[in-house]
């Protein structure tokens, strides 16, 4: 799926349909960055949690995902089911692509999502902002 | 469906009173069924996430976001009684939660 957020403009094919915005503090996910447990598998993937240990500040790849998944299922206006869409994070104040499944594409009949991800410093701590625009073809 | 017996009831009654005194920095004397956990004690999904991970691990429940979210929809849970509410219903019912007439 190509990044189209980035670029969208009113002659694109995509047509916006919803979206979604939700900010946490960066530091509520500190206790899932470390031992061998699945932390929260009701939120996160095998591949999203192998990807966040990898990172240099793993939770920030968690927060960031979080975010957007929530920011996702609020523009739906759907109960969350983290696991169906994942975010693997790639870096600070980027465009990314969420990852959804199959089923919740062909129920929503959804084109895309992208995630808008900011990172704000504050004295004591770091909040992630996640904006989510979801697209329909 | 999984019969609980009282002693469990108090079980997760005192778990989920201790895990909101501790994680929302309250007394537990001061938190009661009918305290709301976002406009009293400024809880959030999060908090709520963390603390069914917790009672799925416990009790080694595989019930999915999904069906509790579907449940939510039709029940919310907003007061920290409400929440024990739905966490017996949890551990007795688990996926067929959504099918109950609760």
């Amino acid at each position: 799926m190509a990044m189209t957020s980035l670029t969208w403009n009113y002659k694109s094919s995509y047509h916006l349909i919803a979206c979604g915005i939700d900010a946490e503090r960066v530091d509520r996910f500190i206790p899932y960055t470390a031992g061998d447990e699945h932390p929260m598998p009701f939120v996160f993937s095998e591949e999203e949690i192998r990807h966040c240990k990898k990172l240099d500040y793993p939770e920030k790849g968690f927060c960031a995902a979080f975010c957007s998944k929530e920011a996702l299922f609020k523009a739906l206006s759907r109960p969350y089911n983290f696991p169906e869409c994942e975010l693997f994070f790639c870096g600070d104040d980027a465009w990314q692509d969420l990852k959804l499944s199959t089923s919740m594409c062909n129920e929503n009949r959804i084109h895309s999502a992208h995630a808008r991800i900011q990172f704000f410093f504050y004295p004591s701590y770091m909040e992630c902002l996640s904006a989510v625009y979801v697209f329909r073809e | 469906m999984v019969d609980i017996d009282k002693k469990t009831e108090q079980e997760i009654r005192d778990l989920i009173y201790e895990y909101f005194s501790e994680e929302c920095d309250v007394n537990t004397e001061d938190i009661t069924d009918d305290t709301d956990i976002i406009e009293e004690l400024e809880g959030d999904s999060l908090m709520l996430l963390a603390l069914l991970e917790m009672v799925r691990k416990k009790y080694g429940l595989g019930i999915e976001l999904k069906t509790l979210g579907n449940h939510l929809m039709k029940k919310p849970a907003d007061t920290v009684g409400q929440v024990v509410e739905l966490t017996m219903a949890v551990v007795k019912y688990g996926d067929d939660i959504v099918n109950m007439e609760l």
